[in-house]
């Protein structure tokens, strides 16, 4: 068999027994689960995607989930005078018009990315909540949130790791994107234009949170305007998922399948601690100290393998 | 010779970094189907000229004509296209990027339809070029991190060479080379040579460049001292251009004895680690022990054991009291300095003043009550910046901005400040010129006169043989000979023991 599916397949062992362990110790956790936990997977991962080609030019981020939510409701105001089309377009431009903006400001400011970020989170925060009004709160109707519903958000999800796998193996940009965030300098010694990769890898984390914004307002069919860094949250899942896809790297290389694994794990522990009826606060301890054990032994590899060479021939 | 057409020229080159003048009125003029060799002490703006020519910098003023038209590149990447490519000394590939992606990177244009990479495409053209250059044991899908730092410069030459250049630039890099390496690298030049094509060569080493170059540009402080023509070639007045004043013939140790000291520095016991298969040996108070062999003989290795950096799979490192050595804190407790070979990564900060780089080991010695006194560390840093001779604005300027000899000199100043017992050099001179080179040995006769202990690895035979007291030949990381000093091994006794 390709050597290459046989790695995918090593590397899903790590969900499925995870899976497979909660189906034995926690009642009401099973097959029927599975639905669930990819759906809740999905704009994680997407989001994840987007961060992913940011972490691999050494950049963090911490607004792809405010600038998700403003553009989902942008996106949402949209469709209520324009329907569906109103929808797509507007989390579009939303989410094109935040990456641009961090974007400039990176570049002509020269702030460094995550401060950037933390700036556009407030102001993009507070941008949603006033485009609400008092509630706080904005529905769209049924019929148009079906485009990202079951089944339509598998297919989204295919296409953008489709399209992320793409910029990442198939394009200059993700070649350069490595590069940079590898060593700036030598990327000058050799001709990339590192600021302008870096611009082109934030404009394309926009195109990940429109993705994601109308995933976002069509799994419930509403959105919640959140203030005081609440959005926050959102970019704490995919920056794990992420990191634990980097750390599988060795293992196969191709970035999108990995961020997924990571992104199906998370989601089985959260849903598997749900059905064991583990309170909010425990889940954060259970998923802090699963993503210490991944990245410990991932990143310790060589030396458990050593250790354990070292122990043979000891005897 | 001498009726070929000019290919390219400089004229009135002039930069400035801050306050150092590094090119002042530099002149260069480069015929087709020649080697020029551009020699000069550390600092005296080899590669700064060189970097201009590539691109890679902008002069503050001055013209070039590449073919008799004048050639202003904006970026490395307009010279690439007008056929101008440069090796760094540096080194300069992507770690996390595949051989394949290192050699097209920049060019991938080529590979590139509707949008798309065909990186399978990419793969058998760099395949095809790493063959063409003899580094065909490199695959074009290995990731540059898990490649040895001499096959990441082949990397670097397949890349040049996939460029296709009119003039291609060698910054030191032989000396980053194994011998199978430089032959490499020579064969590219003497095709280049071939095919009416120039190459400006950068290199310490006077008898590689008496021997590989046409012609001899010569560098001082940043000015042009002079260009010679290859029948005026004579090492004596090529020295005396560089320096400014005569440098004697023979700067390698006199004395033909060797160390008779029975006492016991440091033993390695039955080693299997990394490149090294069941490697013993002691190192002897007062004694300088060389160590050479092929690039992948796994000499490099031993420094690392020796310093704790590398752990054993079987055997053991020990101190003189038997204590073993496990990890670099307690090879520095037990006062081991070592130098890596791949400079810029390993042995130094290059994101720091050059004062933290040379402080960091002494701290102890440095600091009162916890405290770090300042005005001892400058005293301690001016002291040792001296006596090394090292060119730098002042102790604060940062070791990135340093030129390469000027480098390994702060590396060196660390541990000499530190005090070493036991020194660990892995191809100390590695350009170095040499000026600095007659010091350094100087200093090591001196040091081992002092009692102490020096480990030295070295691609360069000659010196290895010229310095060492017992002269360890490495083979596929087994010891494959050893010779006293007195014995007087030369060079190609010892080639017959490593391959
Ligand atoms: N980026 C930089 N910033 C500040 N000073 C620099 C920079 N690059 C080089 N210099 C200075 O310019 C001078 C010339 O340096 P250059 O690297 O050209 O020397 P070199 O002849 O190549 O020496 P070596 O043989 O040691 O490599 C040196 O004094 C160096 O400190
Ligand atoms: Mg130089």
């Amino acid at each position: 068999m390709d050597r290459n599916i046989i790695n995918i397949i090593k590397l899903l062992l790590l969900p499925v027994g995870m899976f497979l362990i909660f189906t034995l110790i926690a009642p009401g956790f099973g097959f029927h689960s599975i639905p669930v936990i990819i759906s809740q997977s999905i704009i994680q991962v997407v989001i994840g995607f987007g961060l992913s080609l940011l972490m691999n030019a050494e950049l963090m981020d911490f607004s792809m989930g405010a600038r998700t939510v403003f553009a989902a409701i942008f996106g949402g105001i949209l469709s209520q005078s324009m329907g569906m089309p109103g929808l797509i377009f507007g989390c579009l431009a939303g989410a094109m018009f935040g990456a641009l903006l961090m974007a400039v400001l990176y570049q002509y400011l020269k702030i460094p990315v995550m401060v950037v970020s933390l700036g556009i989170v407030m102001i993009y925060e507070v941008l949603g909540a006033k485009l609400t009004g008092s509630s706080g709160y904005l529905r769209i109707g049924s019929d148009i949130y079906q485009i990202g519903s079951y089944p339509n958000n598998i297919i989204i999800l295919i296409l953008s790791g489709v399209l992320c796998y793409i910029l990442y193996y198939k394009m200059r940009i993700g070649c350069h994107i490595t590069a940079v965030g590898n060593d700036e300098k030598m990327c000058r010694n050799i001709g990339v234009h590192a600021d302008r990769v870096k611009f082109i890898a934030i404009m394309l984390t926009g195109v990940y949170c429109a993705i994601a914004a109308v995933l976002t307002i069509c799994y419930s069919g509403a959105i919640t305007a959140s203030t005081g860094m609440g959005t926050l949250g959102i970019i704490f899942k995919p920056i794990m998922c992420v990191i634990i896809g980097r750390q599988m790297r060795k293992t196969l290389d191709n970035m999108p399948i990995l961020i997924f694994i990571g992104g199906l794990c998370i989601s089985i522990i959260f849903n598997g601690f749900i059905a064991l009826g583990l309170p909010d606060a425990l889940q954060d301890i259970v998923l802090g100290i699963f993503l210490i054990i991944v990245m410990g032994y991932s990143s310790n590899s060589k030396n458990i393998t050593n250790f354990y060479r070292r122990l043979m021939t000891a005897k | 010779m001498g009726q070929q057409k000019v290919l390219f020229e400089a004229k009135d080159m002039f930069k400035s970094f801050g306050v150092t003048k590094a090119l002042k009125e530099v002149k260069l003029e480069l015929k087709s189907s020649e080697v020029l060799g551009l020699i000069g002490e550390n600092g005296s703006g080899k590669s700064t000229l060189a970097s201009i020519i590539a691109g890679i910098w902008a002069a503050d003023s001055g013209s070039m004509f590449l073919e008799g038209q004048q050639y202003f590149p904006k970026n490395s990447m307009e010279a690439n296209y007008s056929g101008i490519c440069m090796i760094l000394q540096e080194k300069s590939t992507f770690d996390h990027l595949s051989a394949a992606n290192n050699i097209f990177i920049g060019a991938e244009k080529r590979f590139v339809k509707a949008g798309i990479l065909d990186g399978r495409r990419m793969k058998r053209e760099a395949a095809k070029v790493l063959q063409e250059i003899g580094a065909s044991h490199i695959s074009p899908s290995d990731m540059i991190g898990n490649l040895s730092f001499e096959d990441g410069k082949l990397v670097e030459l397949a890349r040049a060479v996939s460029i296709k250049p009119k003039i291609l630039i060698v910054d030191e890099t032989t000396t980053a080379l194994s011998r199978t390496g430089r032959d490499i690298l020579y064969l590219i030049m003497e095709k280049m040579k071939k095919g009416g094509n120039s190459v400006i060569f950068i290199s310490h080493d006077i008898d590689e460049m008496v021997d590989k170059c046409d012609r001899l540009t010569v560098l001082r402080d940043g000015n042009y001292v002079d260009t010679l023509e290859k029948k005026d070639f004579s090492t004596q007045v090529i020295r005396r251009l560089m320096v400014g004043r005569e440098i004697s013939d023979n700067y390698y140790r006199t004395d033909s004895e060797s160390c008779k000291n029975e006492e016991i520095v440091l033993q390695v016991k039955d080693v299997i680690a990394g490149k090294l298969d069941n490697i013993s040996f002691s190192l002897h108070k007062g004694e300088i022990l060389g160590f050479g062999g092929l690039a992948d003989c796994g000499m490099h290795d031993i420094g690392r054991i020796a310093f704790g950096l590398l752990s054993t799979d079987t055997g053991e490192v020990k101190d003189a009291k038997g204590k073993k050595i496990e990890a670099p804190a307690q090879a520095m407790s037990r006062k081991i300095g070592y130098i890596a070979k791949n400079r810029d990564q390993e042995a130094l900060m290059t994101n720091s003043p050059i004062l933290d780089n040379i402080c960091i080991a002494s701290y102890d010695k440095l600091s009162k009550n916890g405290c770090i006194l300042p005005g001892r560390e400058n005293k301690f840093v001016d002291y040792l910046a001296d006596q090394l001779e090292i060119k730098m604005q002042d102790s604060k300027q940062y070791v990135m901005e340093l030129s390469g000899g000027n480098k390994q000199k702060v590396a060196l100043a660390k541990w000499l400040g530190f005090g070493a017992d036991i020194l660990i050099l892995d191809c100390p001179t590695r350009g170095i010129d040499i000026g600095i080179k007659s010091n350094l040995y100087n200093l090591m006769i001196k040091l081992k006169k002092e009692g102490k202990s020096i480990i030295l690895i070295s691609e360069e035979l000659p010196e290895v043989i010229g310095m060492s007291d017992r002269v360890i030949i490495l083979k596929n990381g087994r010891i494959s000979g050893e010779f006293r000093r007195e014995a007087h091994p030369t060079e190609s006794l010892l080639i017959d023991y490593m391959v």
